[in-house]
């Protein structure tokens, strides 16, 4: 069962999906759901023997377009109503042992393609307030699956992460008249010692207020709200900064470095977001190389992040692997 | 069902048998040069100074 309670000591909706305790969880690499199904094999998700990028309906969702009616009665107190939604994985490529870091730039240009096409058509659900597309990667962040994906979850509301950026954005917009996010560009580039790369569409930084160690946001550099709002040329700009920087996170400690990736855009009812901007965030989890940064009391408790690094000093680290990317296709026309 | 959605990008919606669908993206092959040139890094900094906050345990 699944349904939609309401926090009134928040004000926030929690999803209760019992159905995902039963979801596959890290299944040998011969039994993996991922991978394309082979001739007389193992029929995985994926019912054909090849493909380059899939998308499909989550098995396990908390959000389905036609919900089952509440199992519990609502009250005055607390509300409940039926988890509508869309809940769908995004499969990056066939080879079970890759990564989205470890992936080309080109397929990297044609996973932000698929992004927003997704955006577009899960926007455009009426019962959709917010599509919200992710990547856990890493058994540190509780992935169940190692094959290289990624998640989409169309809220009928907008998450409250969200709603808190939104309240500070129009906040700050109508005490300067500027764009909150702009103006982190600008003060990142006139401190240059949290940025870990930029290029002609996008920067990517550790911002000053980081709460993980290596907490890096990448920034489109014109103002604009989501992926359906770029160019092709800013489509291969977000491709090629996402390589960058997913490949500097692995040659940190020259491992698969583990993530959560959150893509933040401009909600898709009805409002206007002019004030808003499309960025992306990720949250690794690891302060070294084999410790964990924990969300303990302070952090789950009362909300306060403790990071025990300087933003400026992972910055230097993470620059400090920095390389060019390269478009093989255009080499070879 | 087919549908497009850019120049170079086809999609193919099936359904599973539970209901579910599953969408196959397939892409032509298009000229990838771009404005894109991103592996510019911005000048090395000047070396951050020790603070004592930073041995916060």
């Amino acid at each position: 069962m699944s349904e939609l309670r309401w926090n009134p000591l928040l004000g926030e909706w929690v999803a209760t999906a019992a159905q995902r305790q039963d979801r596959t969880f890290l299944p040998p690499e011969d039994f993996c759901p991922l991978c394309p199904t082979e001739t007389g094999g193992f029929p995985t998700e994926v019912p054909e023997s090849d493909y380059d990028i899939v998308v499909f309906e989550n098995r396990f969702p908390s959000l389905r377009s036609n919900p089952e009616i509440p199992a519990v009665e609502a009250t005055d107190l607390y509300p409940v109503r039926p988890a509508q939604g869309v809940c769908e994985v995004i499969v990056y490529s066939p080879n079970h042992n890759s990564s989205l870091a470890r992936e080309s730039v080109e397929q990297i240009y044609k996973l932000v393609r698929v992004w927003t096409d997704r955006f577009r058509e899960l926007g455009s659900l009426d019962f959709v307030d917010y599509v919200f597309i992710f990547e856990n990667k890493g058994e540190q962040i509780g992935v169940t699956l190692h094959h290289p994906h990624g998640q989409i979850y169309a809220y009928p509301f907008i998450p409250p992460r969200i709603e808190r950026e939104l309240e500070q954005a129009t906040e700050h917009r109508c005490r300067t008249g500027r764009c909150l996010f702009c103006d982190v560009i600008v003060e990142e580039r006139r401190e240059r010692r949290r940025i870990v790369a930029e290029n002609n569409s996008f920067i990517a930084i550790v911002p000053f207020f980081s709460r993980w160690p290596y907490e890096t946001h990448i920034y489109s550099t014109r103002h604009f709200q989501s992926l359906t709002d770029m160019s092709s040329g800013e489509q291969k700009d977000l491709a090629a900064v996402l390589k960058v920087v997913l490949a500097a996170f692995d040659k940190l400690f020259n491992i698969s470095f583990p993530y959560m990736m959150c893509m933040h855009q401009r909600p898709v009812d009805d409002g206007s977001y002019d004030h808003y901007h499309f960025h992306i965030e990720f949250y690794p989890p690891l302060r070294t190389a084999n410790k964990l940064k924990y969300l303990a009391g302070s952090e789950t408790g009362a909300g306060m992040f403790i990071n025990d690094t300087l933003p400026e000093e992972k910055a230097a680290e993470l620059r400090s692997h920095v390389e060019p990317v390269a478009w093989v296709e255009a080499k070879n026309g | 069902m087919k549908e497009d959605s850019d120049d170079t990008m086809r999609k193919r919606r099936i359904s599973l048998v539970d209901g579910r669908y599953l969408i196959f993206y397939t892409f032509d092959r298009e000229d990838a040069s771009s404005e894109a040139n991103v592996g510019e890094q911005p000048p090395a900094p000047e070396r951050l100074p020790q603070r004592e906050e930073n041995s916060r345990v």
